[in-house]
């Protein structure tokens, strides 16, 4: 028995040493390897210069909420470096019988530590509709020291789960977009969201110093609840809003929202109370 | 065994109802109570249509909490499962239920068992950790005999009450080298009906049980012995609880290695090796859909590795033993519950997060005669008990209450008791006083959301739990003569860090229905205790009269009433015996339950007495005996629940019984 502990706490310091290997190993691979290697092309396009917009990202596909993509331009097969990356999409419809147009949130591409390789969000806020209901991305970029522009039609499908959700309040549209977590687990889960706003439907900005506060639900389950919440908060200015998501179990759960600025006003939501079931705003999360 | 029970004839004995024998002799045995279950002397069931439980619930200190007419819950002292000791042949047995449906008596049969073996408090730790003693349930084994020689028991047994057919057969070989034998018993039982003929749906039950022990004879001295133990009950009703069961089923097995004597001065060493494994499943499909809010499944597994190894010596006045004792044990029990929408995921959970269990232990006891009427019993124990979570899902499920909790947990285990007793002609008295912790049960330290439907709470395990500290006194005194027994005993228990659940408002409920969360926690401390007087009367060799009566307290420190703790009960009996002959009538009885734990949830319960009859007569044929046993249980048809009723259900109203054996 006395052996068989010392065994034990053996194959753990080999173990610990082996990780730390290759731990350091991989973060060199990481360099030289292709960035992208095991991530879907989800966008290319090309533009009249010859300058070739790739985006890449570990979904199959774009889905209605947050979408985490990297971005790379290539000329000639050959990564190119960029500055002044300005990325935006917009929605054009005519489903309804009348054009119109509106824009959704991104985050702007930020450089990576693979050279030529950048990173943002986008937040589709609706699912296209073939030709008639449609998002166009747009990037303008500096490259060698001449500005192009990308313009790409790019399909978004309706992802299974809702994590994105809009409301007006005082004249501004918010939009608040789950980014975490993608592949929920039973337990605590880190969670992360982002809170735009717009004056214009065309420009978003991230809200600074509000909290989102969350109460998972499972409405199957008569309303249970999951304790132990941190509700989302700003550790920067123009950060991700950062919490705790609890979850007791797999299944269907409504996390029920309730925004709040800096003044403690609750600009959106209600608390879930016996009569209230549900918050007028929420994310929906099935594993 | 049989030589050392020297007859001091308990009168607790004869006030029992059924047919089963409470024995205890003298000294050593003054602590210890034993139910025959089988007949020593042709070793065949007493009355194999009886369950475990009705054998057991005779014992002085031992309720049964009752959830349905199948597998309750043994308590002894006032204390259930967790705060009690339970093996079978020493082989530690652990429940795969999160719901308490399948305590491990449930998983033998009369037919299996020789007699159990009843210890108040730490006197019961020889095989392990208890607060409130140990039962003990020994299989029946056969002896080598000089000649080989074939012998048999067949059985039937009817119930009207509730349809109960049961129907068992054994078959024994024993030689000089070799003895086998084999048991089977089939009971299948349909619902209940309790006083005023009302029928309690969902109380049905069929279970098969069989056994088989094998024993080699290496050299006069050493024996080699195997046996295997498989049970399984279906379609087990709880009407108590809002789910039933499909499946509970075991498989118990062990090898035994004996030698005595050993050299010139061990009288006997044991030493045994085991492995069960227990599959339960519980199931709501048989009920009615509007009763059931969201359909589950609710399966749960126990699987046991474990060893003990005992010596036992004579040193002039000094008897002395040592057992180490070790086990390795499983319990992962999950829950998947289907939403009524189809298109929604299935949910799930674990609510035993894969709990690994391992305990090794070592146990010394001397009992020493100090003079003719002088003895000391000293027992100490002291054990490693550690807890570890294997499954990562299960573990970070628990870390939603929890977040800072580890995977494992050691725990250092221990335990001593001093009993001093004396005789003086007709009297025996003794004193006694111990000290013994435990570590918290799977479900104290780790359930997740199991619903407690008496309470309607949802439980959630406490891995911070303290160990429960138990400091305790006993006392005895006891008169023999040959017409009148009596004997007066009673224990005091000051239980520090007792474990109890708490209702923690901000959490909620899981469990469709219920009222809320309760955390395990420990209380500043808790206190039990128990007196019991009997008596038996001997008015001639034909009649007997026995009346017993049993108080019990508990409290927490806050002087609320604990949960299950029995009002006053009495009972009383008169027996006939003449040639083969006997018969008995017995009352049983309780007060109020006025002191119910409302702080706990726990319902007051109306007083009741019921009176049951039974007779039972054995004729020889040829060379060969037959035996017939026929009884009354609740003559009188009174409806009645009783403070261990789970839910308030009521208890069985009138039956009748009828029991054949033939035995060659």
């Amino acid at each position: 028995m006395k052996y068989l502990k010392y065994y034990t706490i053996l194959i753990t310091i080999v173990s610990l040493f082996n990780a730390c290997q290759s731990d350091d190993s991989n973060s060199e691979k990481d360099f030289n390897t292709d960035p992208v290697e095991n991530l879907n092309k989800v966008i290319e396009t090309q533009n009249s210069e010859g300058y070739n917009l790739a985006f890449y990202s570990s979904e199959k596909d774009i889905q209605t909420g947050s979408n985490i993509l990297i971005a790379t331009i290539t000329k000639n097969n050959k990564v190119v470096i960029a500055t002044d990356l300005q990325l935006s999409i917009t929605m054009y419809m005519s489903s309804h019988g009348h054009n119109m147009s509106h824009g959704a949130p991104v985050t702007q591409l930020t450089t990576t530590k693979h050279k030529g390789f950048y990173e943002g969000f986008i937040f589709p806020t609706m699912a296209s509709n073939g030709t008639s209901d449609y998002w166009v991305l747009r990037l303008t970029a500096t490259v060698d020291k001449q500005t192009v522009v990308f313009e790409s039609n790019i399909e978004v499908k309706q992802s299974k789960d809702k994590t994105i959700t809009s409301f007006n309040y005082q004249d501004l549209n918010y939009t608040v977009a789950l980014i975490s977590p993608k592949t929920p687990k039973i337990g605590l889960n880190s969670s992360s969201a982002l809170l735009f706003t717009t004056e214009d439907h065309e420009t978003f900005k991230i809200v600074d110093s509000h909290t989102i506060h969350i109460d998972p639900r499972m409405p199957s389950m008569k309303n249970h609840g999951s304790p132990n919440n941190i509700n989302l908060t700003q550790a920067v200015s123009q950060g991700f809003y950062t919490g705790q998501l609890s979850l007791t179990m797999s299944g269907y759960w409504k996390i029920n929202l309730m925004i709040e600025n800096s003044h403690g006003t609750i600009i959106k939501g209600n608390p879930i109370t016996e009569e209230q079931e549900s918050s007028d705003i929420y994310f929906e999360l099935e594993f | 065994m049989a030589k050392r029970i020297r007859l001091a004839y308990l009168c607790s004995v004869l006030a029992l109802p059924l047919w089963a024998q409470s024995i205890q002799n003298d000294s050593i045995q003054e602590l210890q109570e034993i139910i025959l279950i089988s007949n020593t002397k042709n070793n065949t069931p007493n009355n194999p249509i009886a369950s475990i439980e009705n054998y057991l619930k005779q014992a002085k200190s031992i309720d049964m909490i009752q959830r349905g007419n199948y597998a309750w819950e043994p308590t002894l002292n006032s204390m259930a499962t967790e705060r009690i000791s339970l093996t079978i042949d020493g082989m530690h047995i652990f429940n795969a239920c999160t719901d308490k449906m399948d305590p491990i008596t449930s998983y033998v049969e009369t037919s299996n068992l020789q007699q159990a073996s009843i210890q108040s408090g730490q006197q019961g730790n020889h095989y392990g950790p208890t607060l409130g003693g140990s039962i003990d349930l020994q299989t029946r084994r056969p002896n080598f005999t000089t000649s080989p020689q074939w012998e048999g028991n067949l059985n039937l047994g009817y119930e009207t009450n509730n349809q109960l057919k049961t129907a068992g057969i054994i078959l024994q070989y024993t030689s000089p080298k070799w003895y086998f034998q084999t048991q089977t018993t089939l009971r299948d039982a349909g619902n209940y009906k309790a006083g005023n003929r009302q029928e309690i749906l969902y109380s049905q039950y069929t279970k098969t049980n069989a056994s088989g022990v094998l024993g080699y004879s290496i050299s006069p001295n050493k024996t080699l012995e195997t046996q295997v133990i498989y049970d399984k009950a279906t379609d087990v009703g709880y009407p108590a609880l809002p789910m039933d069961v499909s499946l509970a089923e075991a498989l118990i097995t062990s090898i035994r290695y004996e030698v005595k004597p050993l050299f010139s001065f061990i009288d006997n060493w044991e030493t045994k090796l085991y492995y069960n494994t227990i599959t339960h499943r519980m199931d709501d499909t048989k009920r009615p859909p509007e009763t059931i809010a969201i359909h589950m499944d609710m399966p749960g597994w126990s699987n046991t590795y474990g060893l003990y190894s005992s010596i036992k010596s004579t040193q002039k006045n000094h008897h002395l033993s040592g057992t180490i004792n070790s086990y390795y044990n499983k319990s992962l029990a999950e829950m998947t519950m289907y939403p009524n929408n189809p298109n929604e995921k299935e949910m799930f959970m674990y609510t035993w997060p894969d709990v690994h269990t391992q305990y090794t232990g070592i146990n010394l006891q001397d009992h020493w005669e100090i003079d003719k009427e002088k003895s000391l019993q000293i027992t100490a124990s002291m054990g490693v008990h550690a807890n570890q979570i294997k499954n990562q899902i299960a573990l970070e499920s628990l870390q939603i209450f929890y977040p800072d909790m580890n995977n494992s947990k050691t725990r250092l285990l221990g335990s001593a008791a001093v009993n001093y007793i004396i005789k003086k002609s007709n009297w025996n008295y003794g004193v006694g006083t111990a000290l013994g912790n435990r570590a918290p049960s799977v479900s104290e330290g780790y359930g997740f959301y199991l619903f407690n439907s008496s309470e309607q709470f949802d439980y959630i395990g406490n891995p911070n739990l303290k160990n429960e500290i138990s400091s305790e006194i006993n006392a005895f005194l006891s008169y023999t003569s040959p017409t009148l027994s009596s004997r007066l005993s009673g224990s005091f228990f000051h239980i520090q860090h007792y474990i109890i659940g708490n209702i923690i408002p901000e959490l909620s409920a899981m469990t469709i229905g219920a009222k809320g969360v309760k955390q395990y926690n420990n209380l500043t401390y808790a206190q039990l205790a128990t007196l019991n007087w009997s008596n038996t009367y001997k008015i001639n060799n034909q009649w007997r009269f026995n009346i017993n009566i049993r108080y019990n307290y508990g409290e927490d420190n806050d002087k609320n009433h604990l949960p299950f703790i029995s009002p006053l009960s009495y009972g009383s009996s008169i027996t006939y015996t003449k040639n083969k002959l006997q018969t008995s009538l017995e009352l049983q009885a309780n007060s109020t339950h006025n002191s119910n734990a409302q702080v706990y949830g726990e319902q007051r319960t109306p007083s009741y007495a019921i009176l049951n009859w039974n007779i039972n007569h054995s004729w020889s044929v040829y060379r060969n005996t037959m035996t017939i046993h026929c009884g009354v249980s609740n003559i009188f048809d009174k409806y009645y629940t009783t403070y261990s009723d789970w839910n308030s259900i009521p208890r069985t109203g009138r039956n009748l019984s009828i029991n054949l054996q033939y035995s060659w």
